[in-house]
């Protein structure tokens, strides 16, 4: 099989992945008319290559009891150190180093101002930003791209 | 919110294709409640998607960026429906403080997001814009993806 006939099934099976990832092989493979030994073979290979890095299920946090979700942008002098405070909180929800004005995009989730509030007193006692811009943040879309543009 | 109510969304959260047979044997919640759980949290919008992250870049999307906006009010409504409709935006979210919305873009080069960037600007009087180009996704979608520290959160939260 030619390379682009497998990057074109893999491109197919990557979108219908986006959709609903919870779905069976089978059903994915039905919808997009591929065998399930193929469907089998080609999500293995998605899956070792670290193509699809995880299946994730995008949740309402406000339902769950945790209403305020803040977007962080930061700089430092201490990349390292700010990164490492930052990928181990538990408020965090997703940390991205980012070029231009900011070092990083973080983005995490509170149950109350209160907790909010002590995220930004441990990060202000530790005396790592030089430039900040906090955001509350409010969800419209998430996660939607299709490779191809595919709807 | 029960704590067992948690327990299931961060198995989700951990991996969307967790089978219920070992969700359950994990959580020791049977598989029929487990099913009606997550019928119900779909119903009710708790779920709003479960979906697979990629590296785009093995498909050739080399530019991934994080772009603020703001406009007038009155301009507002355009943006949102055009930044809501693009298919290279990925995530779109509303943001306060000195800007309006927020949207994460997947394109194939940063030539592509200059294009989008000067097309929204020609159909938008924008009152500002910027740019953070993404050079690695550290983490993401990580809150509640884990089960023994969601139980953590929740003895906190009480």
């Amino acid at each position: 099989m030619g390379y682009s006939k497998m990057k074109e099934r893999e491109i197919r099976l990557v979108n219908e992945f986006r959709k609903n990832s919870r779905r069976s092989l089978t059903n994915i493979g039905m919808n997009i008319d591929m065998p399930l030994s193929t469907v089998f073979k080609a999500v293995n290979r998605l899956y070792k290559g670290q193509v699809i890095t995880k299946n994730i299920c995008l949740i309402d946090f406000a339902q769950m009891g945790f209403p305020y979700k803040l977007g962080i942008f930061l700089t430092t002098g201490k990349k390292d150190e700010l990164k490492k405070f930052l990928a181990e909180h538990t408020n965090l929800n997703t940390l991205l180093r980012l070029s231009g004005d900011y070092d990083f995009y973080v983005e995490l989730i509170f149950k109350d101002m209160a907790g909010l509030q002590d995220f930004a007193d441990e990060l202000k006692d530790m005396q790592l930003i030089k430039k900040i811009s906090i955001h509350f943040v409010t969800d419209v879309k998430q996660e939607e791209f299709k490779i191809g543009g595919e709807k | 919110m029960k704590m067992s109510d948690l327990l299931i969304v961060s198995y989700l959260r951990q991996n969307a294709r967790i089978k219920l047979t070992d969700m359950s044997r994990a959580t020791k919640i049977p598989v029929s409640t487990l099913f009606d759980k997550i019928k119900t949290f779909e119903v009710h919008g708790l779920i709003r998607k479960n979906t697979a992250l990629v590296r785009f870049e093995r498909f050739g999307y080399q530019a991934k960026a994080m772009i603020v906006f703001s406009a007038r009010k009155k301009d507002r409504q355009k943006l949102l429906e055009l930044l809501n409709k693009n298919g290279n935006v990925n995530s779109l979210c509303r943001i306060n403080n000195e800007w309006d919305y927020m949207v994460e873009v997947v394109f194939p080069g940063v030539k592509e997001v200059e294009d989008f960037l000067e097309d929204i600007e020609e159909q938008v009087n924008l009152k500002n814009k910027k740019i953070f180009y993404v050079i690695d996704e550290i983490k993401k979608e990580e809150f509640l993806a884990n089960p023994k520290t969601a139980q953590m959160i929740w003895g906190t939260q009480k």
